[in-house]
């Protein structure tokens, strides 16, 4: 094991940062991409003032949300349920799996023999419970039907950006996948080509799912809709031809009336992808009526806390419940650039991930993850819901240092001699002195700062001297010239 | 330069500059009584506290922090010549004194701390030095703590052009960070050292024959990894940059005049 | 489940830390009415056909002659159409008399999906709806599906061609909202905003179109002229 600075028991995030630190290639996917989206969404914007506009409407409105949460809950329930929409609430993540699983059997009839075929919209909120891992346990037939999404499950790997989840993968690895994994598909590097034959795949599969899963961009209390937005048409076909939909929407997801989408809609879309709109934006205000001939006969929103009220309860991290996940501080996050979504061993990568994992599963779980910043700010400048992410990264750090087994480890004993030798401005001078005296002898590697960096060397003297032998010459002069 | 009765600054000087790179403090020193001031230097000064702040020893920042809050009694402005030490001055001090008997004094210390480019920028108004010509560029490495915590872009371009009359550059993706981060450098060396590498490239590229920023941390990365890789581009601080080469033009003028 | 929905509740309003309550936004009045509507069109389909949408301008009376021209060739055969619609009945008339032999491939959303759920998704190539506005800032068409047009009309079909009249255009979204005052109890089960056909770029950021819906999207116009 290479040093490590932290008390964390499992190792981690330091090792899978090497790992990807050691492929060229991969680092290049990430910087060739990050830097794509970060210049789509600089296009999407006017200028400076147009995005500081939308962003103060967006912030305005999500705050206004919190600010009346639990009465939106309850009257989103209210319009959804007039509406036919059933609701349902979660505490945890395992709550809300075992929920949606007891939804599909009530709903499905069993047929011997053949497993429940479910089929998935993009959804962050059904990554963070797992949902996927619980109901194939139980037997049933998840299948992922966003592009991106569809290659990730299909090599059995997990999402590495919220937005773009094959961000990872070059189309040559994708090309390799299909050929191996998809009967009767030869190797082509032709993007058109490999997203027709997804387009083939899964087709069939929307064709005779049995339920679809959705995760919500916003939930619209005053109308009781679910808002789903998207470029591609999986999430309208999951939410629409499966004969029993399930929408997972986080309690943060709720905001108070239709006219507060459009600023939400267009600061999300710019943010994220740099478009002024998705191509699907999918309102879902009912299951199918009696005279209407398609949609779902039945429609389940599943209302989920996880960690949520208690980040409600936290006056430093309650701002984090704007989040509109829209991915801008992942892709102006010099460290996401280098390493992607993976070596953060989360759900949720990148600031976002660094502030509301440790609430999700625990500050000792995610510890480490908040080491992974080097606080330059570029997270928060894009953040359109304005939630100072880098002082609540740095507010992370604070809470970690506090646990026990941290603040009797070694970096807390680092710091209280730091206290010691700044605190004291004599003592300070004198070892500092020392230091600058001693210079021939300070090491010319010093881990971890070499081996690819060479290590300063201590000046002659220091500038506390230096500056008390420059006052005695100004005061000397300034004697001369009077 | 200085004439009548002169401008009364303090100068904070950091602890990196202090047992690192007192040059650049000399320098700052030095640019700052040539263009009128009066510097003081209080010697009780030690470290502003940032790197325990950052790391999330709240406390333990708390108690250095106090200390130099008692230094700068005269209302005079407090010339940093550090982007992130100024930042930490500027903007955390009020939150890190909130709840503190010191609240006042520290908003009070806040407000004067200007950092030394934004202040060199406002000192030099109306200075001109004639355009070179010459091939020498001189390219800008902006801290993140300036651009964003101070909101100064790259005020390092015009002052380079007014002081030197040198062309001056940013590197391609000037607003990524150069990877030091503070204690990020030592926490997560790996990778601190990949994105301190990417900089470096990204500076070499643009052919420049000087590398100045106003900030020794991501200076101390840069020149590490240069001089690990044998580059011949060495960065130095800005201070340094512009005082060497005022004297070089007075140096000149004595040899014309 | 009610114990969940009380805990989570309860959490949250007994939280210490109230968030600081904000006022509501000042009454939004729309967009300034200045802009003339040869200028909002014009926006319309620049921006339609920036997200790759074909753009058909006609009148009430040539659409379906213009639209059949503006057709890829091959011209598409398997045709999902409403059995109620008015449009879908003028569009009919003229498929049959362009082209003879696709009588037997019109398909009328009739019954319910189960019928021809199918047919759907394995053979039909095309699909007629109407679309009931369009906002020129983004280049979209609002789609309300109903027992006339169901929900699946335009997602399913490789190719969506989409009517719209002139006269229904706004400026922006926030105008159409305003013009519908919709309330959870006039509110249509679903409502579309469809600003072009499907895409993707999950594949090392290459855009490519059809990844699950519309391959192609085709939008007729219809001016008074």
């Amino acid at each position: 094991m290479t040093a490590h600075t932290s008390s964390d028991a499992q190792p981690g995030f330091r090792e899978r940062a090497i790992q990807v630190l050691a492929s060229p290639d991969l680092q290049e996917n990430f910087h060739d991409a990050m830097a794509f989206l970060r210049q789509k969404r600089a296009s999407a914007f006017a200028d400076e003032e147009h995005f500081q506009r939308l962003q103060a409407e967006s912030q305005r409105i999500k705050q206004e949300a919190l600010s009346q949460l639990p009465d939106l809950l309850e009257t989103l329930e209210a319009r959804c349920t007039v509406n036919g929409i059933q609701v349902h609430w979660a505490e945890t993540g395992a709550e809300a799996c075992d929920l949606i699983r007891q939804i599909i059997e009530a709903h499905v009839p069993h047929r011997e023999g053949q497993p429940i075929r479910v089929i998935k919209g993009k959804s962050m909120a059904t990554e963070e419970i797992g949902l996927n891992t619980h109901l194939e346990q139980h037997g049933m037939h998840c299948l992922e039907s966003d592009m991106g999404e569809f290659i990730v499950q299909l090599a059995k790997q997990s999402p590495s950006h919220i937005i773009m989840p094959a961000i990872h993968l070059r189309k040559q690895e994708i090309a390799r996948l299909f050929s191996e994994k998809l009967p009767d598909t030869p190797y082509t590097e032709d993007v058109d080509r490999l997203i027709g034959i997804g387009r083939q795949v899964l087709r069939e599969q929307f064709e005779k799912a049995d339920v679809g899963i959705s995760g919500v961009n916003f939930a619209i209390a005053d109308t009781g809709t679910l808002c789903l937005l998207e470029n591609e048409g999986n999430g309208r076909l999951s939410t629409t031809a499966p004969d029993l939909h399930i929408a997972v929407c986080g309690i943060e997801k709720v905001i108070p009336r239709l006219s507060d989408l459009p600023p939400l809609l267009s600061v999300l879309t710019r943010s994220a992808t740099g478009q002024a709109i998705t191509t699907y934006v999918n309102l879902i205000s009912s299951p199918r009526r009696l005279d209407e001939k398609d949609g779902p006969s039945a429609v389940h929103l599943v209302l989920l806390d996880n960690g949520r009220s208690r980040m409600f309860q936290d006056a430093e991290l309650q701002a984090t419940l704007r989040c509109i996940r829209c991915g801008a501080c992942m892709n102006h996050c010099p460290v996401y650039a280098k390493i992607g979504g993976h070596a953060y061993g989360s759900v949720y990568p990148g600031p976002i991930g660094q502030v509301i994992m440790p609430q999700i599963e625990g500050i000792r779980a995610h510890g480490e993850m908040t080491e992974a910043c080097s606080l330059n700010g570029a997270c928060g400048e894009v953040c359109p819901v304005g939630i100072p992410l880098p002082d609540l990264i740095r507010e992370q750090r604070e809470r970690r240092a506090q646990l026990p087994e941290y603040s009797r480890g070694k970096e807390a004993w680092i710091w209280r001699l730091w206290v010691l030798g700044y605190r004291h401005p004599q003592l300070y001078r004198i070892w500092s002195r020392v230091v600058t005296q001693l210079r021939r002898l300070s090491p010319r590697r010093l881990r971890p700062w070499s081996p690819s960096r060479a290590v300063p060397r201590p000046a002659r003297q220091t500038l506390h001297e230096r500056m008390k032998a420059h006052a005695a010459q100004m005061n000397t002069s300034g004697k001369h010239s009077r | 330069m200085s004439q009548g009765s002169k401008r009364d600054v303090y100068v904070f000087g950091t602890c990196l500059i202090d047992v690192l790179y007192p040059d650049a403090g000399m320098d700052t020193v030095h640019l700052l009584e040539y263009f009128g001031c009066q510097v003081h230097f209080p010697q009780d000064q030690t470290c502003c506290g940032q790197p325990a702040f950052n790391s999330g020893f709240r406390r333990e920042a708390l108690k250095v922090a106090e200390i130099q809050l008692a230094l700068f009694t005269e209302p005079w402005p407090i010339v940093v010549p550090s982007g992130s030490c100024a930042s930490m001055f500027r903007h955390d001090y009020p939150a890190l004194f909130a709840e503190h008997p010191l609240a006042t004094q520290a908003k009070d210390v806040a407000s004067r701390v200007v950092e030394l480019t934004a202040f060199l920028l406002t000192l030099t108004e109306g200075y001109a030095s004639p355009p070179k010509e010459t091939d020498a560029t001189v390219v800008a490495h902006t801290s993140c703590s300036a651009r964003r915590g101070l909101g100064q872009g790259a005020l390092a371009l015009a002052l380079i052009r007014r002081l030197s009359g040198k062309p001056a550059t940013e590197p391609e993706e000037a607003e990524a960070c150069c990877g030091f981060g503070g204690t990020f450098a030592v926490k997560q060396p790996e990778l601190s050292a990949a994105m301190t590498a990417s900089k470096c490239h990204a500076l070499q590229a643009t052919g420049a024959a000087h590398l100045v920023s106003g900030d020794c941390g991501c200076l101390m990365s840069l020149n590490g990894y240069l001089e690990q890789s044998g580059a011949a581009l060495k960065g130095e601080h800005i201070a340094s940059f512009l005082w060497r080469e005022l004297q070089n033009r007075t140096a000149r003028k004595g040899v014309s005049g | 489940m009610s114990l969940s929905r009380n805990a989570i509740l309860n959490r949250l309003r007994e939280s210490k830390v109230p968030p600081p309550s904000v006022a509501p936004p000042p009454l939004n009045t729309g967009s300034a009415k200045g802009d003339d509507a040869q200028a909002t069109m014009t926006r319309f389909t620049i921006q339609l056909e920036a997200a790759h949408a074909q753009v058909i301008r006609a009148s009430a009376a040539d659409w379906p002659h213009r639209l059949l021209s503006a057709l890829p060739a091959p011209m598409p055969k398997q045709w999902l159409l409403s059995d109620t619609h008015p449009l879908s009945n003028t569009w009919a008339a003229a498929l049959q008399h362009a082209v003879p032999d696709t009588e037997a491939t019109l398909c009328r959303y009739a019954s319910c999906v189960e019928g021809v759920k199918q047919a759907l998704f394995q053979t039909i190539e095309a699909s007629l709806t109407s679309a009931q506005a369009a906002i020129a800032e983004t280049g979209t068409l609002v789609l309300e599906p109903s027992p006339d047009e169901p929900r699946l009309m335009s997602l399913v079909p490789p190719l969506h061609v989409a009517v719209v009249n002139a006269s229904t255009l706004v400026a922006t979204f926030t105008d159409y909202l305003m013009q519908r005052q919709w309330t959870a109890t006039t509110i249509p089960t679903n409502i579309v905003l469809i600003s072009g056909p499907s895409k993707t770029a999950d594949i090392q950021q290459t855009l490519a179109y059809g990844a699950h819906g519309p391959k192609a999207l085709y939008v007729v116009i219809l001016t008074d002229a």
